[in-house]
């Protein structure tokens, strides 16, 4: 398993992202007065720059919008390859850079049907996908 | 244990670093939309490569063939190590002057025609990252200065990977989107003496990454005539694009130069 960076947040914002993944949450932050749901997290929406927002939770279903193969080590922390890192289109809209596991090199798509699921690592919890089916 | 803090950690606790990543992404997208392959990007690293063999200056100068592209390392998929720009040393300087200290030097002053630029807050929304058909900055910069892409004569897209120069090429107008390898072809478009020279000192990719600033030190040699057996004939008017970032920010930047006796 790779040495996962721990997180270090430094708002409130921030620091909710983590426990809502801690608790098996993906939520993610829902302007009130556009409705643009952001990620990451922060204090103002990037659209309307609207102070207002609430969390909402997600219903952890997405695809792959694209994604690459690192197939030799570029890091100590991340020395075990081929490992994937994925761009996840969320099925409420915005998109994540996350990671597909269980998942051979060769075996995934655009367009792949994936599912939120939450990995402990040491300190805080990492939200991961695994493919659908 | 490292901590970070910022954007960046959404990106680490992931594996997602460097720019090639963002590249990678990129291309998988637009192979997956346009049915493209990675053959184009081979082509353009063979053509830097040919041009870094015409410039003493070059950091890399052997012979390189599209086989030794394509054996070239798996890196990250579907990236291979000669698609991307190396780190070395170096050193360019340029001059910038008023209007009426450069006239006043013994050299042709090159002027600055136009600028543009944006930044967009790009991943969260899905959209296309290093590609976009839509190019805010091109629009600006073409704009600004009154002329179009048909006028540019040689073209230095700033290029950390292969990805990056044939983006450029979409993204300010040279050929349609998703049209990038179609308009490479074998390469004899983007040489020396094609239709519009690319990165004529071998870029970042085989001339050596100073972050744009050879790409500078070569498009004024080139609208000065300087540059002898890799000399774009007369080049008038020449375009420099850069882009970057990663993760929850892109921004790109372009400008455009010509020489200080021409006029649109």
């Amino acid at each position: 398993m790779p040495e996962r960076t721990r997180p270090n947040p430094k708002s409130p914002h921030e620091q909710a992202w983590w426990d809502h993944l801690a608790a098996d949450r993906l939520s993610l932050q829902r302007c009130s007065a556009c409705g643009f749901v952001r990620h990451p997290p922060g204090p103002v929406c990037p659209e309307c720059w609207s102070e207002e927002f609430a969390w909402q939770a997600m219903s952890g279903q997405g695809r792959v919008l694209s994604f690459v193969w690192y197939l030799k080590s570029l890091d100590r922390r991340f020395q075990e390859v081929p490992y994937n890192v994925a761009l996840v289109e969320l099925a409420e809209g915005p998109a994540l850079i996350t990671n597909v596991i269980d998942c051979a090199f060769g075996d995934l798509q655009v367009g792949d049907a994936v599912r939120a699921c939450y990995a402990r690592e040491k300190g805080f919890t990492a939200l991961l996908f695994r493919k659908v089916g | 244990m490292v901590e970070l803090s910022g954007a960046q950690e959404y990106d680490l606790v992931h594996g997602f670093f460097n720019a090639a990543a963002v590249h990678g992404l990129s291309w998988v997208e637009h192979m997956h939309r346009h049915g493209t392959s990675t053959e184009v990007l081979g082509r353009i690293a063979v053509q830097s490569r040919r041009h870094a063999q015409a410039n003493p200056d070059a950091a890399f100068r052997e012979p390189m063939t599209l086989g030794d592209w394509r054996d070239s390392a798996p890196l990250i998929w579907p990236l291979r190590e000669l698609d991307v720009c190396k780190v070395n040393g170096g050193a360019a300087a340029i001059l910038l002057a008023s209007p009426e200290a450069a006239r006043a030097c013994s050299k042709l002053p090159i002027d600055f025609l136009a600028v543009g630029r944006e930044a967009t807050h790009a991943l969260e929304r899905g959209v296309q990252m290093s590609f976009s058909p839509r190019r805010r900055a091109a629009k600006m910069l073409y704009e600004a200065a009154g002329i179009g892409p048909p006028q540019v004569d040689v073209f230095f897209p700033y290029e950390a990977s292969t990805v990056a120069a044939a983006a450029a090429l979409e993204n300010y107008g040279f050929c349609a989107p998703g049209e990038c390898e179609r308009f490479v072809g074998d390469g004899s478009r983007i040489a020396i003496d094609g239709e519009l020279p690319v990165n004529t000192h071998g870029g970042h990719l085989s001339g050596g990454y100073l972050i744009g600033l050879t790409h500078h030190v070569e498009l004024v040699r080139q609208l000065r005539g300087e540059c002898g057996p890799r000399q774009v004939r007369d080049a008038k008017v020449a375009l420099y694009a850069s882009g970057g970032g990663i993760r929850a920010q892109f921004y790109h930047a372009a400008t455009l130069f010509a020489r200080g006796d021409w006029h649109a």
